[in-house]
């Protein structure tokens, strides 16, 4: 409930009949929560007095919105050309042996997620991660193993 | 430090920015002077704060500085500046002493910001961090350190757009008005009329810095002329082009050269309200304009009655929700409307019918950048840099196996040779050139023949490929050309907004060529095997039918990556489609591994792992690779502890 009066706030700030703002308070909506939920979807087209599929649509056309919430663990692997010159694809798959590694089967879904994202513009230091906001830079076999072991995937078990 | 710093407001404003002829005593000379920290009463340390040296540790440098200054308690200053264009060492820091000349370090991290300090602060240079020294004033010069202007990096450059970037703090306006900033903007409001200053720069020959190098000036005009009671100008600067950061360089590093540039355009066409349509990527860009925006209409620069002059102007940030497609101006104006960003078939043209249905200019960010400028010094003066059709500079930044990565500036008609090994020092780890690509997904690859080429439209053209925004990216010859236009072909798929079908299904049946030679035959299937031939006889076929027919300029242009590359490495893509062989080994779908004996020791980890049941052996003694069986996943490669496992 606490997200839907968040919804009504950042609404207030925008007039109804002004369409042209949607996309800001998409925006808006997935910077405080996170991600697009289906009720938020629901709340705006509401507020415009617009059919939900029509938000939806917007919505999924751009990039930047996603409509799961992050895992505890969320891994960015930057894919812009520089990285992808310095072999991030290989980091992902590395990056990706490592958590079923870890899995051993089970669903880790809700504990870790990957996305690769275009630049981030830290050409100078590719292949870049971000994980949690915290960069990490010039990834390699090996540091990608430090960031594995200092991260707390085993106490999530159940 | 982040407030608005309003203890020269008054000063500038009256003495620099409404004086009559620009021309200054030596007390106004001086407080310029003392603005910018050209000649230092205590010593200064300035630290460059950009997206790039804050993941290079530039925060951590900040911190130890301040602890530094507390616990010597130390004369010390600490001050910030933007970047300088030069990534690849950051983070830079600049320690200037009383009377001497300011002085550059390079890898200033957490680490090295100690040795640097105590050394530069009892006058002994540290030469290893090293970089270089300004020439300012009449402060003495350092001995055996370079000037910056001789490093190959800035004496191949001519910086226009990039002036003040690295030099100036980009959160103080103060400091911008005193390098000369905004002077053009009070120039064009009090003595030319809107028309003279469109005509000016149609006189100027500026051509459009975002891709499709349309006549600046023709733009501005026919917007001029369209007569209605809301204009508005868009600022382009949504950047999503993997891999280039030209114009984040440049919002970040010096937002009020883009405000400025902005403001004129409005004022010239007569737009009472701007917009600065942003990528949500670039968050240090935002909070900088963001806050230039701020410090402008404190300035009176911005907002109501600007410089007395009668003239309005609101800017606005919106930021980009990501999509490429952006980059074309009718999709743009749909992102603004809050709808999906699909571009609609021209005329009309935005000038006409653009933003809410009104008169509309949109500019690149570059672009308007070059504005101030030119009203500064002149049309004659811009026209005497470049060569004739591509009259200026061109901003471009470099990605790739080149030595020195970063942003700069050249003039147009710089040759691609004198870029790539003078300016960009070459490639990396004694490594041989192999290719460039210029101008993004739009553009297209060239070979080491066609490095005497000046960069300039038609020539670029003629070679088949183009300037586009301006990212450049170059290839060693360890890098494979297919692997490289394959990720670009999946870009453009991705991106391609479904519109119109040459797009849409072309660039998907583009990929999927791409996809196919860079495989080895999974199954024995014939018609697979039929198939990927009659894809690869029909691609450039494919690639002509999209460039004629697509409705916008991405559709239109996502083919060159792929017919340039054709042209000059079509050994390449033979020697991927008939060898199936990838000589680079990028293509992680042709390779095969094979298993050292000597390092093997018969672990069966990777035995366990391969999920194509390829790798053989018995217990502790070394395993053997079925070649044919191996699809090349480079799992076994990644587990392997003893590192015996190596590309064939």
């Amino acid at each position: 409930m606490a997200q839907l009066e968040e919804i009504t706030q950042i609404l207030s700030f925008y007039s109804k009949g002004d369409i042209s703002s949607l996309i800001q308070v998409l925006q808006d909506i997935q910077e405080t929560n996170g991600y697009l939920s289906e009720e938020s979807i629901l709340e705006v087209s509401n507020y415009y007095k617009i059919p939900s599929s029509r938000v939806y649509g917007i919505a999924t056309y751009y990039n930047q919105f996603r409509f799961k919430p992050k895992a505890k663990f969320h891994f960015e692997i930057c894919n812009g050309t520089g990285c992808y010159l310095e072999n991030s694809e290989l980091i992902g798959q590395y990056i990706e042996t490592k958590i079923s590694e870890y899995a051993k089967g089970r669903d880790l879904s809700k504990l870790v997620s990957i996305e690769k994202v275009p630049c981030m513009g830290t050409c100078a230091f590719s292949p870049v991660l971000l994980l949690n906001d915290e960069l990490h830079i010039h990834l390699t076999k090996h540091k990608i193993d430090e960031i594995f072991e200092n991260l707390d995937l085993k106490v999530q078990d159940e | 430090m982040n407030k608005a710093p309003i203890k020269y407001k008054k000063f500038l404003v009256e003495n620099v920015l409404f004086s009559q002829n620009h021309e200054f005593d030596n007390i106004t000379i001086n407080t310029l002077d003392r603005i910018l920290d050209k000649k230092a009463e205590v010593p200064i340390v300035f630290a460059c704060v950009s997206t790039n040296s804050i993941a290079g540790g530039i925060e951590g440098t900040i911190r130890f500085i301040e602890e530094y200054i507390q616990k010597n308690n130390s004369r010390l200053q600490l001050k910030i500046k933007g970047s300088l264009g030069w990534l690849d060492i950051e983070p830079l820091v600049y320690v200037q002493l009383p009377g001497k000349n300011r002085i550059v370090f390079k890898n200033a991290n957490e680490e090295n910001i100690q040795i640097i300090l105590d050394s530069i602060l009892n006058s002994v240079v540290p030469t290893e961090f090293t970089l270089g020294q300004f020439k300012l004033g009449d402060n003495e010069h350092w001995e055996n350190v370079p000037f910056m202007d001789e490093l190959d990096f800035f004496n191949a450059q001519k910086r226009i757009v990039y002036k003040n970037i690295g030099l100036i703090n980009p959160e103080c306006i103060d400091e911008y008005i005193a390098t000369g900033g905004y002077v053009s903007l009070a120039k064009a409001v009090s003595r030319y009329t809107p028309e003279e200053l469109c005509r000016f720069v149609e006189k100027s020959e500026l051509r459009g810095r975002g891709g499709g190098g349309y006549s600046t000036g023709k733009k501005w005009l026919s917007t001029f002329n369209e007569i209605s009671n809301q204009k508005f100008v868009i600022c382009n600067a949504d950047e999503s082009d993997p891999g280039a950061f030209m114009d984040r360089m440049l919002i970040e590093n010096d937002p009020h050269k883009l405000l400025e540039g902005i403001a004129i355009a409005a004022y010239a066409v007569g737009a009472t309200k701007a917009y600065i349509y942003i990528r949500n990527k670039y968050k240090l860009s935002i909070e900088r304009l963001e806050k230039a925006i701020d410090h402008a209409h404190e300035y009176g620069l911005l907002g109501h009655n600007i410089l007395d002059s009668g003239f309005n102007l609101d800017i606005q940030i919106r930021k980009g929700a990501g999509a490429y497609v952006c980059g074309e101006e009718s999709a743009l104006i749909k992102s603004l409307e809050g709808k999906r960003a699909m571009p609609q078939s021209k005329p009309p043209y935005p000038s006409k019918h653009g933003l809410h249905g009104k008169p509309t200019l949109i500019n690149n960010a570059e672009t308007l950048a070059n504005i101030p400028v030119i009203i500064e010094k002149g049309t004659d003066w811009f026209k005497d840099l470049g060569v004739a059709e591509a009259r200026g500079t061109k901003t471009f930044s470099a990605v790739g196996s080149c030595q020195n990565l970063g942003a700069f500036e050249v003039e147009l008609g710089t040759k691609l040779k004198d870029i790539v090994y003078h300016l960009l020092g070459g490639i990396k780890n004694d490594k041989q050139f192999k290719a460039i690509h210029l101008g993004g997904p739009s553009g297209g690859i060239v070979s080491k023949e066609n490095l005497d080429t000046p960069i300039e439209y038609s020539s670029l053209r003629e070679i088949g490929t183009d300037i586009g925004s301006g990212g450049m990216v170059i290839l060693d010859e360890n890098k494979c050309v297919i692997d490289f236009i394959k990720y670009y072909a999946n870009f453009l798929q991705n991106e391609s907004c479904g519109k119109c079908i040459p797009c849409r299904e072309g660039s998907r049946k583009i990929y999927d060529i791409f996809y196919h030679i860079t495989r080895k035959p999974m199954s024995v299937s014939k018609t697979i095997t039929l198939e990927r031939f009659k894809g690869v006889i029909e691609l450039e076929g494919l690639a002509q039918v999209m460039k004629d027919t697509s409705l916008c300029g991405l559709g239109q242009t996502a083919a060159m990556p792929v017919l340039s590359s054709l042209r000059w490495f079509r050994d390449e893509y033979e020697e991927h489609i008939f060898d199936r062989y990838c000589k680079a080994g990028e293509c992680k779908d042709l390779r095969t591994f094979i298993i050292d004996v000597e390092k093997c020791t018969g672990c069966t980890i990777c035995a366990k792992k391969c999920p194509e049941g390829a790798i053989i052996g018995t217990q502790r003694n070394p395993y053997f690779i079925v070649e044919n069986k191996c699809n090349g996943c480079g799992i076994c490669y990644q587990v392997c502890k003893f590192g015996a496992i190596s590309l064939k």
